[in-house]
């Protein structure tokens, strides 16, 4: 507390930072080397995304203006909320992300100091401004980012502090686990339907292969809590070498935001009670909230992997293999009409309707007194299945997105969507 | 690795031949062959046990609870 007591020693300032530093459980951290660590590793999650975002044109003016910006289907009118300039056009986004870049530098300094009250009120800054991002746009959606936002929130927020970060941590293998029950895990053809098939391993294994992980996340992944050296051990060690696996195809931002910490957490054999105290209902909440939030898209009508309706409100990584084509036809009052096809045969590029739907209706608001009609057809095909026309609409400028049900215009392969081909094998990148 | 453009300008035509076989299911390897049949109770199978596990911690953190004081 030398910080705060040289700097701000009044006794208005004083009550604050001790009902900061007791509010937030900041004692815990001071006293655990453990957390120490873990603050750091937090920190490095802060700066490989940040260091994404600084780059990323999504969310800023001219995305909206281009009309190549995505909002949650539940917030979609988010553009008229964005006020940053990515270069060429200004210098607002880079220059706040320097601000962030200090930022991280003085909870460098603050940590090195032992000044925890400082270093979190810094991190608080940055938090903050990740929530804010990750609900403005879409674009930042990806699964490690929930993780690194949730294990944020856990370090900044709860109480008992290091049982909910390794609760939490096993708590979305687990959740990753339901993700992968479906066809293109438990016969491997997400893999197998890939033109490099699984990294290193051959193809004939590759149903062995995805069971195990479907096993490990669902059953394995808690022998990390356990108090067995040897369960602990062995699941340590699948998950180090699942992560340092995995990164050959997801490259470096999920490992960097999940190795350290996998190995900060549960390389100290030691067990943590669970807590059951007033502060700690937070924490058990939160987890419920995920676990509903996680089955939330098995509430919508049809398969959310075909469909991606709620696809995104839980974890969805490696839920699917995707290819999509879609043709849109611009029926302009001119009499001219002007067709346009999009292709995507990438295996992680999620060919969600609503991601392509978006851009077209923004057209249709941006260019009403021109565009007399436009109509869509999509056809997507996961795990190398057929080609399904899940989208056949004449007039996508009629259409709306509902964010918490099916949409009716999204045609169901086990009802009315035709099939119009077959994929060749894909590519992951 | 091929250009999109390539790759895109192979799978239509390929799309049409093989909507003319009609059978994607050619592309499934030996061990995948052996376990398509049962796919759909292999689902039901996991999502069973992903429930149980569910139900085990609950009532495993339950009893914790319940005892916390003893």
């Amino acid at each position: 507390m030398n910080f705060n007591n040289k700097i701000f020693n009044s006794a208005a300032e004083q009550k604050f930072f001790s009902w900061y530093r007791r509010f937030f459980s900041i004692e815990e951290i001071e006293q655990s080397s453990v957390l120490h660590w873990v603050f750091g590793a937090i920190l490095l999650g802060f700066y490989v995304t940040f260091f994404r975002w600084n780059d990323s044109s999504m969310f800023t003016v001219e995305a909206v203006k281009k009309g190549t910006y995505i909002c949650w289907p539940f917030f979609q009118n988010c553009g008229n909320w964005y006020f940053l300039s990515n270069l060429p056009y200004g210098y607002s986004q880079t220059t706040l992300y320097m601000f962030f870049f200090v930022a991280m530098v003085l909870i460098i300094l603050a940590m090195w100091q032992k000044e925890w009250v400082a270093a979190h009120i810094l991190m608080m800054i940055l938090f903050i401004w990740e929530v804010s991002a990750m609900l403005l746009t879409m674009a930042f959606s990806a699964n490690y980012w929930y993780f690194h936002l949730i294990y944020t929130f856990v370090l900044l927020f709860l109480s008992s502090k290091l049982f909910f970060l390794r609760f939490f941590f096993v708590l979305f293998y687990f959740l990753a686990g339901s993700v992968k029950i479906h066809e293109g895990w438990i016969l491997g053809t997400y893999f197998t339907s890939l033109e490099t098939g699984l990294p290193i391993i051959p193809n004939i294994l590759a149903p062995l292969i995805t069971n195990a992980v479907l096993f490990m996340e669902i059953v394995g992944s808690w022998f990390l809590l356990s108090n067995r050296a040897a369960l602990q051990r062995v699941s340590l060690g699948y998950f180090l070498v699942f992560h340092l696996y995995s990164g050959i195809l997801v490259n470096y931002t999920y490992p960097t935001i999940a190795l350290p910490l996998l190995l900060i957490l549960f390389g100290p054999l030691n067990s943590v009670f669970p807590p059951f105290d007033k502060k700690a209902i937070l924490g058990w909440t939160l987890a419920l909230a995920l676990i509903i939030i996680q089955l939330l898209p098995r509430l919508i009508l049809g398969d959310a992997k075909m469909t991606l309706e709620g696809n995104k409100f839980g974890l969805y990584m490696f839920e699917a293999n995707h290819q999509c084509i879609s043709t849109t036809k611009i029926y302009l009052k001119n009499g001219t009409i002007e067709e346009s096809r999009n292709e995507s045969a990438s295996a992680r590029a999620r060919c969600d309707p609503y991601r392509y739907w978006f851009p077209l209706k923004q057209t249709c608001k941006r260019k009403a007194a021109d565009v007399e009609r436009m109509s869509w057809q999509f056809d997507h095909s996961i795990n190398g299945g057929p080609f399904y026309r899940i989208v056949d609409a004449g007039n996508v400028c009629v259409l709306e997105y509902q964010p918490f049900r099916h949409n009716q215009w999204i045609l169901l392969p086990e009802n009315d969507a035709p099939i119009i081909g077959y994929p060749v094998k894909n590519f992951y990148y | 690795m091929p250009k999109f453009e390539e790759n895109f300008s192979d799978s239509k035509e390929i799309i049409v031949l093989k909507k003319l076989e009609g059978n994607s299911s050619a592309t499934l390897n030996a061990n995948e062959k052996i376990l398509a049949p049962y796919a759909d109770g292999l689902k039901t199978a996991w999502w069973i046990l992903w429930f149980i596990v569910l139900a085990v911690l609950v009532v495993k953190f339950m009893k914790l609870f319940l005892n916390r004081d003893k």
